[in-house]
């Protein structure tokens, strides 16, 4: 049998063949496989004020993690101080505003009152898309999720490739409600840009607000491992001074998605510094004075296949 | 996405803006994007209060957008 050796910090080592492991595997790393996995529990069940940990939910004994939480009136005695990442005042004061990092307080004995934000509150599980996902409240019920970094971006959730899973019960109630909810990806500005999660109460029926309590999102996207780096030519479709700084994308010539900028540059030196600063613009990859008047971007393979597969990619700079 | 507007009072739907005409059938109504929508609104309370009329929109059903739309849109998206 040949012998393969691993050898520590040695990058591009590969193993032909199965490997059998008679024990438990650690990854501190991205894995790469087929799929790439987000998972998230969503909770928003609108503004509660409590003066007692049963008041809040009622029926979990809890806060919600990630939920703001405004003490309104503090009675000595009671101690948050263990569940609290405060953002205003000063903990265990009137006044003071937290964002729960815990389900329990220390002490919550004594009747201070809290009141809660109600706004969305997202656990997130387990991520190894690569990139952070962002949740809104669109519209009243409707919910869109999107890349953190870009906004919504073309075929980050390709309808192709992405497999979408949600609870069936938004609110907690033990058996059939007529709340029903939709997942899928959903196109805001362009293609597959995001993941939209509808609930809707069916008797009337319209899309309903704070009925999402740990409602289980996940999202399972067949991964595009080829990172080489791939050389595209942009032009500058503007002369410099540039005052609103954009770019745009093409395949084979149509329109993909224009990112938008408000920032200023004078020449190309600067306009390289700017694109490569901009996060959603170098999230696309690192940019170059290819000379001439000419721009280059080198991006990695699968984010072009994102954009434009199998064909030629292009974009474009523009004063917006 | 597209977005009609709906008056309270009776459940209509906004038809026509100019005339103030209102019909019993979404499919009769005037579909609008999300920048229309808030325009049309903006205009709307004129006549009505914050109240009396509603948004209702159709995630089914799209409607092409400017660039300028997109480009509020994305704005406001990445600033929610």
């Amino acid at each position: 049998m040949e012998t393969k050796y691993i050898v520590n910090n040695l990058s591009g080592q590969t193993i032909n063949g199965n490997i059998t492991i008679n024990g438990n595997l650690s990854v501190t790393g991205v894995t790469t496989g087929s799929l790439v996995t987000y998972k998230a529990l969503l909770t928003q069940i609108g503004s509660q004020t409590g003066t007692t940990l049963n008041d809040f939910g009622g029926f979990n004994d809890g806060f919600i993690i990630g939920e703001t939480y405004t003490i309104v009136t503090y009675v000595s005695g009671d101690s948050f101080s263990n569940i609290a990442n405060v953002t205003s005042g000063v903990i265990d004061t009137t006044g003071c505003v937290f964002i729960a990092t815990g389900e329990t307080p220390t002490n919550w004995d004594n009747g201070s009152t809290l009141v809660s934000s109600g706004n969305l509150a997202v656990t997130v599980l387990e991520n190894n898309l690569g990139f952070d996902i962002e949740w809104i409240e669109d519209f009243t019920g409707i919910y869109i999720a999107f890349n953190s970094i870009t906004g919504p971006l073309y075929n980050t959730f390709n309808r192709n490739t992405t497999f979408v899973l949600s609870g069936n019960v938004a609110i907690p109630f033990f058996g059939p409600t007529t709340i029903d909810t939709f997942v899928l990806p959903y196109t805001v500005i362009e293609k597959d840009d995001s993941i939209l999660l509808a609930v809707f109460d069916v008797s009337v029926p319209e899309p309903v607000s704070n009925s999402l309590y740990y409602f289980p999102i996940e999202i399972q996207i067949i991964q595009d491992t080829d990172t080489t780096p791939i050389t595209l030519s942009g032009t500058v479709e503007s002369s410099f001074p540039i005052t609103l700084t954009s770019i745009t994308l093409f395949c084979n010539g149509n329109y993909i998605q224009s990112l938008y900028g408000d920032g200023t540059v004078n020449d190309m030196s600067e306009l390289i510094t700017y694109l490569n600063s901009e996060p959603d613009m170098s999230y696309l990859g690192t940019y170059s004075d290819a000379g001439d008047g000419f721009v280059n971007l080198e991006m990695p393979t699968n984010l072009v296949n994102q954009f434009c597969a199998n064909s030629t990619l292009t974009f474009e700079v523009f004063n917006d | 996405m597209i977005k009609y507007i709906k008056r309270k009072s009776d459940n209509k739907f906004l038809q026509s803006l100019e005339n103030d005409v209102w019909v019993d059938n979404s499919k009769d109504a005037y579909e609008m994007t999300y920048r229309e929508c808030e325009e049309t609104k903006t205009t709307l309370l004129n006549t009505y209060t914050s109240e009396e009329i509603t948004e209702v929109f159709n995630m089914f059903k799209s409607k092409p957008m400017s660039r300028e739309e997109k480009k509020e849109l994305l704005n406001l998206l990445k600033n929610k």
